[in-house]
């Protein structure tokens, strides 16, 4: 069965791009959140075997929705998506828990690598 | 957000590294040996391609991928920088700018086949050889370690860890390098103790490093997990893990072990901080804060348009409250107003670099093609004038470079029979005078050839046949004059049939004047004399059939007062003799189709010089000099002839500009 990804970004082209390259490489996009409070409750309802994670967004930012993901399941693997120089940020997210993380714009290639990665 | 906002941002970011892939060829051409100048390009060649690939113009970021492999080669010194590679890379350039036009443009893609094989030639040619920095890479895995560490393996080492060197490298387009080596650090340390990273932990986080690092770690993994579980990383070439030391204590290193210079108490005590993990400590790396915004260019000009009517209010307010005891305040409000003009004037200004900025590469193409050798030497180039004159200047600077290289700099032999150097120089420059900016192009070429330019005029009917030796302003004129061209054959260069009279009329149209300066056999120099701004101009106020109307100073060469007596009538036009010069007489009113002049007395007249010819503006009053604000006049009333523009007054009346050139048919 395929991978399930849910996809949190607040831009609907950041999202229409990454689901796009994700589905034509064989996942399942199973939701997409348009901030933190959201992928959250996606979250918990979906249980995706993997998130991609914008980091500035409304209501909840990234890095606190990889927290509190991170307190439901341990296990989760988040990929956290970030704009250049957002690097300190980048980094708390990682000590946050985020398995990976992709710099935008996006690469097609680095996200199916990110995928793969995290998902094996 | 949607797309098309996005696409903006897009089109004028990649506008930009085109703009410096560009510069960046240029100068590796010249010093093929420097090797930022090719991470530059290949770091331009990638956000390309990686900002294209988000938005989903595959032509573009294919094209830009096989720029950027030929690139790295480059890079790695796996292709020799010959004159066909850089010559493949120019017109990859070209083709990919094009490329993106289109795309912006949502126009048909014209296939890029052809560019995209030579350039996959390139990549193909060298692939079958090996490249010399994996020779390198091949050699055996080993670190250098200090007392400390060795001591410290040593006793980890009788407790069942083994010591390993894990050399990672990274892909060569990872971004965020020091974030990626975060993430191996953070998966390494899950298994095992990093007592040494080679380089430093500190220039790992400040990106000091190429592409690959080494880590001594003590774990209980066997290498093959720790060699897996780096692999499993993200942006990860490749994972080499060499054993330090086996669990029996014997230092199959030892040799490199025992070689390894002692280190000195400084490094010894960076190796003790290095066994933390690397924290998220705050960025250090020397960020440069943006000093550029972006800014749509509509928003910039409502700015001003405001701040051009705050001006004119202060200045109603100001005139309310002479004699008022309210004045004191209003001079406050009077500086900073002023300020806040000359701040949001500012705005408009950008910097004639953007222009002179194409002249590099357009001057070694013209330069290959003709096979002469030119140096362009540029200087001035951040001098700063009105956004819309440098929109409009770039024309008639391309042409006036061209002629200097077409018909100017002689062929090599015949320089070097001259005693020239063999190689030309063209000149370009910008500086700024009073409340001008003059822009100057010379080349050391032949200077004007006054004898053909006296024979072609007469030839042309320009010159009666008699005329005697021209000087150097007589055939400038001459030049300037339309239908003139002095090439001898029509190149690919120039001589297209637009003349320098077209270069003149989009000078005289931005308000400016243009000059030539020449020694015959030693030099050309042209100078164009521009206004820095279009927003403020200097006008001479005058009243005609009550209306109060502006005539941009620029044109006006004097006032006079005309007596009724002066004036003869000379083919059913009223004339005056002036200094020996017969000058036509226009009514200023009539010309707009007011009300013509009545009046007894003496008469003002404003001499204004249109294209060359003197005529004189017989007008009701004058009023005097003022700084004003021009505003566009839109909509039915666009494109009135003699119009050029409208402006409020300092007591709240508007006034007309005056658009000379069009005034008179």
């Amino acid at each position: 069965m395929a991978k399930t990804v849910l996809i949190t970004d607040d831009t609907a082209f950041m999202r229409m791009t990454l689901r796009n390259v994700i589905e034509k490489n064989g996942y399942d996009v199973v939701g997409e959140a348009g901030d933190g409070e959201e992928a959250v409750s996606l979250y918990q309802e979906l249980k995706p075997d993997m998130v991609t994670m914008d980091i500035t967004m409304p209501k909840m930012d990234g890095i606190t929705a990889i927290k509190e993901i991170m307190k439901i399941d341990p296990q989760a693997k988040i990929i956290v998506c970030s704009a250049m120089g957002q690097k300190p940020m980048v980094i708390e997210a990682l000590s946050a828990g985020a398995k990976d993380f992709l710099v935008k714009p996006f690469d097609a290639e680095r996200v199916v690598e990110s995928l793969r990665k995290i998902g094996s | 957000m949607d797309i098309s906002s996005f696409k903006d941002v897009f089109a004028a970011e990649a506008r930009d590294y085109l703009q410096s892939l560009n510069e960046d060829l240029l100068s590796f051409e010249k010093n093929p040996g420097d090797k930022e100048t090719v991470d530059d390009m290949f770091r331009a060649a990638h956000s390309l391609k990686g900002m294209a690939g988000t938005m989903g113009f595959d032509e573009l970021a294919e094209f830009t991928h096989e720029m950027e492999s030929v690139l790295d080669l480059l890079r790695n010194q796996g292709l020799e920088p010959t004159i066909d590679v850089i010559n493949i890379l120019f017109r990859s350039v070209d083709t990919l700018e094009i490329l993106l036009e289109q795309t912006i443009s949502e126009e048909p893609i014209t296939p890029v086949r052809e560019q995209i094989v030579a350039l996959e030639a390139l990549v193909r040619k060298t692939s079958v050889s090996e490249r010399p920095d994996q020779q390198q890479d091949t050699a055996p895995l080993s670190v250098e370690l200090d007392e400390f560490n060795r001591e410290t393996i040593k006793q980890a080492v009788a407790q069942g860890y083994v010591a390993l060197a894990v050399k990672v490298v990274l892909r060569a387009n990872t971004i965020l390098k020091s974030v990626r080596v975060y993430t191996v650090f953070q998966a390494v340390e899950k298994v095992a103790t990093v007592i040494q990273s080679n380089p430093s932990v500190q220039e790992l986080e400040e990106e000091k490093f190429d592409n690959s690092f080494i880590l001594t770690i003590l774990t209980k993994e066997p290498p093959e997990s720790i060699q897996n579980i780096v692999e499993n990383i993200s942006e990860i070439d490749r994972v080499e893990v060499a054993v330090l030391s086996n669990e029996n204590g014997k230092q199959r290193m030892a040799d490199e072990v025992e070689t390894a210079p002692l280190e000195t108490a400084a490094t010894k005590k960076q190796g003790l901080t290095q066994t933390g993990p690397l924290a998220p400590a705050p960025v250090v790396r020397q960020h440069r804060p943006e000093a550029l915004v972006r800014v749509e260019t509509e928003r910039l000009d409502k700015l001003i348009n405001l701040v051009g009517e705050l001006v004119t209010s202060r200045t109603q307010v100001v005139e309310m409250a002479k004699g008022d005891d309210s004045i004191g305040a209003l001079d406050q409000l009077d500086r900073v107003t002023t300020e806040l003009q000359y701040a949001a004037m500012s705005l408009r200004m950008v910097a004639i670099k953007q222009v002179f900025d194409r002249f590099p590469r357009m001057v070694r193409d013209l330069a290959q093609a003709s096979g002469k050798d030119i140096d362009l030497k540029i200087f001035g180039e951040m001098t700063e004038l009105d956004r819309s004159i440098v929109n409009q200047i770039g024309d008639p600077l391309v042409h006036l470079i061209r002629n200097s290289i077409d018909h100017g700099l002689e062929p090599k032999d015949e320089r070097v029979a001259k005693s020239k150097p063999a190689t030309g120089t063209i000149t370009l420059g910008a500086r700024h005078e009073g409340s001008h900016i003059l822009i100057e192009i010379s080349d050391d070429g032949q200077g004007l050839n006054l004898e053909k330019i006296r024979e072609k005029a007469i030839e042309r009917g320009l010159l009666n046949p008699g005329h005697g030796e021209l000087s150097v302003e007589e055939a400038g004129d001459l030049l300037f004059s339309p239908g003139f061209s002095t090439a001898q054959a029509v190149t690919d260069l120039s001589g297209r049939g637009v003349g320098l009279d077209a270069v003149k009329s989009t000078v005289e149209s931005l308000s400016g004047t243009i000059e030539i300066e020449s020694e015959p056999g030693q030099f050309l120099r042209t100078i164009i004399k521009l206004p820095l701004t279009l927003a403020i101009i200097k006008a001479l106020l005058v009243v005609a059939d009550g209306e109060t109307l502006a005539i941009p100073i620029q044109a006006v060469r004097e006032n006079i007062q005309v007596e009724h007596s002066q004036i003869k009538t000379v083919q059913q036009h009223s004339v005056i003799m002036l200094r020996n010069e017969v000058l036509p007489l226009y009514d200023l009113a009539e010309c707009l189709g007011f009300e013509p002049l009545k009046v007894d007395g003496p008469l003002p007249v404003i001499v204004v010089e249109i294209r060359g010819q003197k005529v004189g503006f017989v007008v009701e009053d004058l009023i005097g000099q003022q700084e004003i604000v021009i505003k566009s006049i839109r909509g039915i009333l666009n494109d009135i002839r003699g119009i050029a523009g409208a402006t409020v007054l300092g007591n709240g009346t508007i006034a007309l500009i005056i658009d000379n050139s069009t005034l008179i048919g």
